[in-house]
């Protein structure tokens, strides 16, 4: 389909009884017509809106969309993909290291990736994180779901460990531990692993704070 | 006379016009060559700053090259001002420019400290990220074991709505090695740099703090 339906003045062109002058014309008001819709002040029926036409809309959000034959198709959004926090559920003992900063996961299905934050204790009273070995703080049935388990099946990531309370001035020794991502029968299995070997012994933790992977 | 169309301006002769060529046609091409182009396609720009440099007018669209950013004009209706703007989720997020704190600087001009939010406006969802690299002031290690303001008034959309804590590397005592070390952003603009290993012995190269790869989420 054309883009336009101009007007092609009949043969010959300097015959008196050929109206040149409204058919130009005409032709004028038809480009006129087309470019007003693209600025946003004119109506095009949507059988003459080319496929692929890509055209300002302002909905109130001022968008950019194509046409795709029978409607405006929008950019999708990556924010709006992420799904709400969810509760990590943590294997005893480890727990919560304050009010606000639950370990938590959501996803999101347009990158499809998963992104954690959070901050994991051992225990409720402190207890120092045992050291150099894999200790796995979330599996079973009421982990994560398979769905989200790493694209590359397993994966291995360093994550940040806390200021260690025992340490002076109070707080500020920090050191570091891995997160490892893997798939245990029912559900996306973490463990962590702690470096620690620092004198600090209570209050530390662990943050899980820009931990994320592709699923 | 004739008339002339309402918002392209072309010419319309009258039917008992004397149609000059060069007035009447030809303008009429012209007038069209200046505005369908700006109408179909992103235009490339250099222009850094678009608003009374780049001909506004509704459905104008730039390809901002500094940026990497569409732009388009439109009236607002509110405040009948011809304005620019993106669309809030096909855009390209631009940096800001974080000071650092007194006593740290950037490494070199190309390495300041930068943040991006994706998604548009600052909501909960979206999800910060920062580069950069900054040194101490004047070139000396990075303090060990201390916690050390390195910024302050982060702008309200880069900060986290709770504390966050993610690891990063620092230099560390030999050549070459390097220690775990932590960047603390909290949720009133401070960042706090956390490193661990001991005193180094004069790698001056190593006496940076990276930003390279830090990305939190913003929300609680």
């Amino acid at each position: 389909m054309p883009a336009f339906t101009f007007n092609y003045i009949t043969p010959p062109p300097n015959d008196e009884l050929v109206d040149e002058q409204s058919q130009i014309n005409a032709n004028l008001d038809q480009i006129e017509n087309r470019l007003n819709f693209l600025q946003g002040i004119g109506t095009w029926a949507n059988v003459d809106r080319p496929k692929g036409l890509e055209a300002l809309i302002n909905d109130g959000n001022q968008r950019t969309a194509v046409w795709n034959g029978t409607a405006w198709r929008t950019p999708t959004g990556i924010a709006g993909g992420w799904t709400a926090w969810q509760n990590i559920t943590l294997i005893a003992p480890y727990v919560a290291s304050a009010a606000g900063f639950t370990p938590m996961w959501r996803s999101n299905s347009v990158i499809r990736r998963v992104q954690l934050k959070g901050r994991i204790a051992n225990g409720a009273t402190g207890v120092s994180m045992a050291k150099n070995n894999w200790t796995n703080f979330s599996s079973g049935a009421s982990g994560i779901p398979l769905t989200f388990t790493p694209a590359n099946t397993v994966a291995l990531w360093t994550t940040s460990c806390s200021p260690i309370t025992a340490s002076s001035p109070a707080g500020s020794e920090i050191n570091g531990a891995r997160l490892r991502v893997n798939a245990d029968a029912t559900s996306v299995r973490l463990d962590f692993n702690w470096m620690g070997q620092d004198s600090g012994t209570t209050g530390n933790y662990i943050s899980l704070d820009g931990m994320d992977w592709w699923y | 006379l004739g008339t002339y169309t309402t918002v392209q301006k072309l010419y319309k002769p009258a039917s008992d016009d004397l149609v000059d060529v060069n007035t009447d046609i030809k303008y009429n091409w012209e007038r069209l060559d200046q505005r369908v182009k700006l109408l179909l396609e992103w235009l490339p720009t250099e222009e850094t700053n678009l608003t009374g440099n780049v001909p506004m007018e509704n459905g104008f669209r730039y390809l901002k090259r500094s940026t990497a950013s569409k732009w388009a004009s439109w009236l607002n209706p509110v405040t009948q001002q011809q304005q620019f703007y993106q669309d809030n989720v096909a855009f390209v997020p631009t940096w800001t420019v974080i000071t650092p704190a007194a006593g740290w600087s950037v490494y070199e001009s190309q390495t300041k400290l930068m943040a991006q939010v994706t998604g548009g406006a600052a909501g909960a969802e979206n999800i910060v990220t920062y580069r950069g690299k900054l040194i101490r002031n004047p070139n000396t290690e990075l303090p060990i074991k201390t916690d050390t303001l390195i910024a302050s008034g982060v702008p309200t959309g880069y900060r986290p709505q709770v504390d966050r804590e993610v690891q990063i590397m620092g230099g560390d005592t030999a050549s070459g090695n390097v220690a775990t070390a932590m960047l603390r952003f909290t949720s009133t603009g401070e960042i706090h740099l956390f490193k661990y290993g001991t005193a180094q012995t004069g790698n001056s190269f190593e006496w940076y703090v990276s930003f390279t790869g830090v990305m939190f989420p913003r929300g609680d």
